[in-house]
């Protein structure tokens, strides 16, 4: 009996050591394509921009106009002409306001319109819930020419306003404004949802608690329902943010013509200026602030685990 | 965002052709009818003779005809990348108009169109012309005027026009040809030129200073798309620069690069900037050749430098105001000629020419006018009359583009000079 029962272990063994190997060799497909078509390329536009010109660089280096060259070794020369660029320097600044105020702004109205359906009552909450994830189906081009077109001094609201004899200028259209206002419409349905969804997860018991114990709903809000969806909070803002740093389609549709944000900016350096080293620290930068973000996700999600085991 | 199929610089020449062509390029995918149709309408074009040598094809359709009588068929084939003016209405000028006409006068000479898309194509169909010289083969196609033209001209992959091979040649200023070192031939042009509004504007101006002054006195009512954007504001920067420059030294900018003459654009850069308040809305620079023409169209402005061929094929499609007229400055905002070129070891090499020369004639002439409304590639005073009469008005010519490299930092030092400050 028992080498019949070593003999059935011993056989099992075997293939959960071979579906081991599978599932290793099945992780590491996409973790060897990200490897080969995002990390290789990374590594060699980073060494671009710290002045490497060799090898599989010195395709693109051929071709480029006002390219800082390490004579030897590596230097932080293109950096440098970047923070001396006034020009460079408030698309930096502008790049960095939007994505705080979009995030802010984000946050906000995703969570008035999260409570107002977890709480509202009637048909005016189902409209609501159904009307937030209609920016989710409308592609962003469409969406950010359609919202321009609509708000610019001689779009459709101007001619209304004009109507009724109110004052019209100032519009958003092609401002900075008009690129946060665009931002979070195109951001606003995978916030809502994912706060809504948090919400939902708050008990009623909890609440009601808290409202016996005297407590107003300001206070409810911050002290019971904030705490309790405080990871996607995180989310909404970390994602919504990296994609604002990098945003591309909304302010170059959406914006000024100065200050750009940097996705504006480094397009118009590698693909009209002839100057790709520019534009690829400008990536660099940008990369940087997303990977700080990742930080603070990552972060949130350590903390909200052990949170999790603590309370388990 | 770079889109790979897009080179990083402009391929650089003294022929500065993918310039002119930005104005093109961008009509395609022009908002004003945009659908994917253009970039569609390049390739039904493409033909499996792309691959096969010429000569070979030129023998199938030999023995394929069955008529005894008839001379044997050459077949030619020509590289594009050139769409219909206006997206969307599927006319190809080569494919549906020019090679018709002279199929019908050249009935012993087929010629076949191979489209390209884009520019990554061209660069393909580049290094399969220099992977045919270096082995001693026929060329993959026997005439092009893609993008690539300019290199090939640099490298000396054109055959050396004369007016024993392009009796026509006579008619061609010989500055265009010598732009090309008479490895090919000027069959179209276009240039930047002013549009205006003729029930809004009663006295246009005619010089720079003149433009420069209407702007100041009529704020609001005028605009260019930045430099980066499209051709037409990019003549129009260019324009302005190079009015501070001394006569003398203008040429240099043709041509080898020297970044140091760029301390030159200052004054003009300065001018630009000043201009802001005056402009539409106080300094708004739409996105491209087609934004312009959409606020030309719903009114928002009265005036604005555009494309020559763009704007003559929107008027003619009703997307412009049917009061909407066109004067060239004097001197002459800039411009370009656009070439077609024979390939060296084309084994119909008389027969590429026989087309080439049927370009310049008055029929060809009168439909590039007609189709693409480009101006003629043969001199004003030999264009056909009715061609003369449509461009009345700015057939004056126009300045030469600067260097792709010079344009790429005038473009760059307007971005950081003129809306950022």
């Amino acid at each position: 009996m028992t080498s019949v029962a070593v003999a059935v272990a011993g056989g099992a063994r075997r293939p959960a050591r071979r579906a081991k190997a599978i599932g290793t060799l099945l992780a590491s497909l996409p973790v060897l394509v990200t490897v080969v078509f995002v990390g290789v390329p990374v590594v060699l536009a980073v060494l671009y921009t710290l002045g490497d010109v060799h090898g599989l660089n010195s395709a693109v280096a051929s071709v480029a106009q006002h390219q800082v060259v390490a004579r030897h070794g590596l230097t932080l020369g293109a950096y440098a002409h970047f923070f001396e660029s006034a020009e460079l320097r408030s698309d930096l600044v502008v790049t960095v306001v939007v994505t705080v105020v979009q995030s802010l702004v984000l946050v906000a109205l995703a969570l008035a319109l999260g409570l107002f359906v977890r709480f509202g009552r009637g048909w005016l909450t189902k409209v609501v819930s159904t009307l937030y994830v209609v920016p989710m189906f409308v592609p962003v081009v469409i969406a950010s020419f359609a919202l321009v077109t609509f708000w610019e001094d001689r779009g459709k609201l101007a001619g209304f306003l004009a109507l009724f004899g109110l004052p019209h200028s100032g519009l958003p259209g092609y401002t900075t404004a008009g690129v946060v206002l665009g931002l979070v419409w195109t951001n606003l349905p995978f916030a809502v949802i994912l706060i809504g969804s948090g919400l939902q997860g708050v008990p009623d018991a909890l609440i009601e608690a808290a409202r016996d114990a005297g407590a107003k709903p300001l206070r409810v809000l911050r002290r019971v329902i904030l705490p309790a969806i405080r990871l996607p909070l995180v989310i909404v803002i970390v994602f919504s943010a990296t994609g604002a740093l990098g945003a591309y389609t909304v302010p170059d549709l959406m914006g000024p013509n100065a200050p750009q944000m940097l996705g504006v900016a480094m397009t118009g350096y590698f693909q009209s200026f002839g100057q790709p080293q520019m534009a690829e620290v400008m990536a660099v930068i940008v990369f940087l602030g997303a990977i700080g973000l990742a930080g603070i996700y990552l972060w949130a999600n350590r903390a909200s685990a052990l949170d999790r085991g603590a309370r388990g | 965002m770079p889109t790979p199929n897009q080179p990083i610089v402009p391929p650089r020449s003294v022929l500065h052709r993918t310039r002119s062509r930005r104005g093109l390029a961008a009509m395609g995918a022009a908002v004003l009818g945009g659908s994917l149709l253009a970039a569609c309408g390049g390739s039904p074009g493409s033909h499996p003779a792309a691959g096969s040598s010429p000569a070979s094809t030129a023998a199938l359709s030999a023995a394929s005809s069955a008529a005894p009588k008839k001379a044997k068929v050459v077949t030619l084939t020509l590289a594009t990348d050139l769409t219909d003016p206006i997206s969307g209405t599927n006319l190809l000028p080569w494919q549906n108009v020019w090679v018709p006409a002279f199929e019908k006068a050249y009935p012993d000479i087929k010629v076949d169109i191979v489209g390209d898309a884009n520019s990554s194509d061209d660069t393909a169909l580049y290094d399969r012309i220099v992977a045919a010289e270096k082995s001693h083969r026929p060329p993959p196609v026997d005439m092009t005027d893609a993008s690539i033209l300019p290199e090939l001209v640099e490298q000396g992959y054109g055959v050396r026009v004369t007016s024993k091979l392009v009796p026509r040649l006579a008619e061609i200023y010989p500055s265009q040809m010598s732009l090309a070192r008479y490895e090919a031939t000027p069959f179209r042009g276009s240039a930047v030129v002013l549009a205006y509004d003729s029930a809004k504007v009663k006295n246009p101006p005619h010089t720079l200073p003149a433009l420069l002054a209407w702007i100041k006195a009529h704020p609001g009512q005028f605009t260019y798309c930045p430099p980066s954007s499209g051709g037409s504001g990019e003549g129009f920067v260019q324009d302005v620069a190079s009015a501070h420059i001394p006569k003398a030294q203008e040429m240099e900018f043709l041509d080898s690069y020297k970044p140091a003459l760029e301390s030159e654009w200052k004054p003009g850069l300065a001018e630009l900037r000043a201009l802001g308040p005056d402009m539409y809305r106080h300094g708004f620079y739409p996105n491209g050749n087609t934004a312009v023409l959409q606020l030309l169209a719903n009114g928002s402005i009265s005036m604005a430098p555009v494309w020559s061929d763009q704007s003559h094929a929107a008027l003619a499609a009703g997307l412009l105001p049917k009061t909407t007229k066109f004067l060239q400055l004097t001197p002459a905002m800039p411009g370009s000629p656009s070439y077609v070129m024979v390939i060296k070891g084309s084994p119909d090499e008389a027969a590429a020419f026989s087309f080439i020369n049927f370009m310049l004639s008055p029929t060809e002439q009168d439909l590039v006018a007609k189709y693409m409304h480009g101006f003629p590639g043969v001199r004003w005073s030999d264009a056909p009359a009715g061609l003369r009469a449509e461009f009345a008005g700015i057939e004056s010519g126009y300045a030469l583009n600067w260097d792709a490299q010079f344009t790429n930092d005038l473009a760059a030092k307007w971005q950081a000079e003129v809306p950022g400050a």
